[in-house]
């Protein structure tokens, strides 16, 4: 009986969070990444401009923090200096930020999207309201949580 | 003759030519729509939706556009876009996980439905990395995995038309960005799915661009349009040339078709989140009896004063396969410093006629409301002269600030005469909306197109 309430539960959550999720982001823009300013935002030049780019759907460590550090370097050696697209999430009318998903295009490192990277080495949490499709950011801050990575160090967590 | 007197002569003739237009237009040349159908009727967001219409059954419709959660809506009509079904009724989507359905998707559907019956599906796969292309042979009820083309990709469009190239008496085209260039393959097919080998890729080496549309002539030489990417000034609409269709050769180009003023992420009051692009699209003449036999038409969203948010829809159109452009004419009829955006072209093969809808904020003083209209024009005459501009949804709309808007594009199938407009709708102006979020609806417009002038009396 409990299990079936949990279940009804967490279906009805499901499909709350459904309708808040948009359509889906779209567009990409390729180009190189010549600055990570913080975990979380990046410049990208597309050739003709650059954008600065908010990564969608994450909170990371702020300087000064525990693992602050470690996430900027983290998404440092991922992308800066290498190829990579973003995907327009959306424009944050507070303060005109590009919300994107950010998405290495490098022939060493593939396909990656760096937010869920950054997720999966537990070196950020996930905001809710923006888990995509098929709960990637959930699956990737799940793998890092049981496996004690980052913020989920067993000190870290306490 | 005196400054009034030639005042009086201008005015005479202006007159003149106003009542012989109008006298030439004729009384039934307008179109008409029905009342709005709600396609999806679901809980969040469906948007961005492609829409086929069979060309020997035009009473097997296709729709399929971006939803919420996973998958995207798919659904089909048996009697000509007047009610809807679907493929997989539990969830109203297809390429979800579910087997039988397709690879699972993220987004960005294109559709394109052949003369043998062949219904080509494409989308994007869960993280973008690959363009997935399955196939319908039963009019949108199943589907089998055509083909996967992986890469960073993005803007993948699919096209079919009837060919004179050797072997392909139909040609698909698919292309799309990939690493900031466009790149395509095409295939020939000859039957029901019947479909031959694709191509090598073969790529335009651009890059900063945004892709726009792609169209095949009835010879086989396909044109693809693109903008730049990214910023809010636009540049050149540029067009890109395959020769020999379905052969080895290449892409040429690029040749400068115009300029528009809209970027790639061009922000508007209706649109502040998501942004909109110029939105080209490309459709050829293919009725062999039109007196515009092959005429390359090119639709795209300008914004005459740069940043005045006052985007109008125009029209230019080539004789040679895209080489040469005339100048712009303008599509929208409306007086308004207000926006038209997300447009889009189809034409009716067997007639030539063409049919362009879009976003409309005309009745929105703020700018930020839109319903959609539609207009048609043939291929009479030198230039297209388009029937008046026609409201066609029920309700008007407005951003849901979820950050999508109403997405990059809409969808719209124009042939038997009947045009079937989709596009992301908030106003439950059929109340079958069960949140706030964009439900996709649709109309079915029709009308005496092209506009019969005759008579026409210049002095």
């Amino acid at each position: 009986m409990r299990h079936g309430w949990a279940m009804r539960g967490v279906l009805t959550l499901a499909v709350l969070g459904a309708a808040l999720v948009p359509a889906q982001a779209g567009d990409s823009i390729w180009g190189k990444v010549t600055a990570v300013k913080e975990p979380t935002l990046v410049t990208l030049d597309y050739g003709y401009g650059s954008y600065e780019i908010r990564l969608v759907g994450i909170d990371a460590p702020r300087a000064g923090e525990a693992h602050a550090e470690e996430a900027l370097q983290f998404v440092s050696d991922m992308v800066l200096n290498k190829n990579a697209r973003m995907r327009l999430h959306h424009r944050d009318l507070s303060n005109n930020e590009m919300v994107c998903r950010l998405i290495t295009d490098d022939a060493v490192i593939g396909m990656k999207e760096v937010g869920v990277e950054l997720l999966r080495a537990g070196l950020a949490r996930r905001q809710s309201g923006y888990d995509e499709k098929y709960g990637e950011l959930a699956a990737a801050e799940n793998e890092a949580r049981q496996a004690g990575r980052g913020l989920w160090a067993p000190a870290a967590s306490k | 003759m005196t400054t009034n007197t030639r005042h009086l002569s201008w005015l005479v003739g202006a007159a003149s030519l106003a009542a012989v237009l109008l006298l030439s237009v004729p009384a039934h040349a307008q179109l008409t729509a029905t009342v709005d159908r709600d396609v999806s009727a679901k809980t969040g967001s469906d948007s961005e939706c492609g829409m086929a219409k069979n060309p020997i059954n035009p009473n097997q419709l296709f729709a399929f556009c971006n939803t919420a959660g996973a998958g995207m809506l798919a659904a089909r009509s048996t009697d000509g876009g007047n009610t809807w079904i679907y493929p997989d009724p539990t969830d109203k989507t297809i390429a979800d996980g579910d087997p039988g359905q397709g690879p699972a998707s993220c987004c960005d559907p294109s559709l394109a439905w052949d003369t043998f019956g062949n219904l080509f599906i494409t989308y994007l796969n869960t993280n973008a990395t690959t363009v997935e292309i399955i196939l319908s042979t039963d009019g949108g009820a199943t589907f089998t995995n055509l083909v996967t083309f992986a890469g960073s990709v993005d803007q993948q469009t699919a096209v079919v038309a009837n060919t004179t190239l050797p072997g392909a008496p139909v040609m698909i085209q698919v292309v799309w960005n990939q690493s900031g260039a466009m790149v395509g393959r095409a295939a020939p097919v000859t039957g029901l799915g019947a479909v031959g080998a694709f191509t090598a890729l073969q790529s335009t080496a651009s890059s900063g661009i945004s892709f726009g549309d792609v169209a095949i002539s009835p010879g086989g030489v396909v044109v693809q349009s693109v903008t730049p990417s990214g910023g809010q000034t636009g540049g050149n609409i540029s067009i890109y040339r395959d020769l020999d269709g379905t052969g080895p050769g290449g892409w040429t180009g690029p040749i400068v078709a115009g300029t528009t003023n809209v970027g790639g992420f061009d922000f508007i009051p209706a649109q502040p989140t998501r942004s909109v692009d110029p939105e080209t699209g490309l459709v050829f003449d293919a009725n062999p009896t039109s007196p515009h036999f092959g005429r390359l038409y090119l639709m795209y969203t300008d914004e005459l004063i740069q940043e005045s948010n006052n985007l109008e829809i125009m029209l230019r159109f080539s004789d040679d396969n895209g080489a040469t452009w005339s100048a712009a004419q303008r599509v929208n009829d409306d007086p308004t410093l207000l926006s038209q955006f997300n447009p889009k072209i189809s034409i009716d093969d067997p007639t030539g006629n063409f049919m362009v809808c879009f976003h409309d904020c005309r009745e929105s003083p703020g700018n930020t409301a839109m319903r959609e209209y539609c207009t048609a024009a043939g291929p009479n005459g030198p230039a297209p002269m388009f029937l008046p501009n026609i409201p066609v949804g029920d309700g008007l709309s407005t951003t849901n600030s979820d950050g999508f808007d109403f997405g990059d594009y809409s969808g719209l199938d124009y042939s038997s005469a009947i045009g079937h407009p989709i596009w992301g709708d908030r106003s439950n102006s059929t109340g079958t909306n069960p949140d706030t979020s964009f439900d996709a609806q649709t109309d079915r417009v029709s009308g005496n197109v092209p506009v019969e002038l005759t008579n026409i009396q210049i002095d």
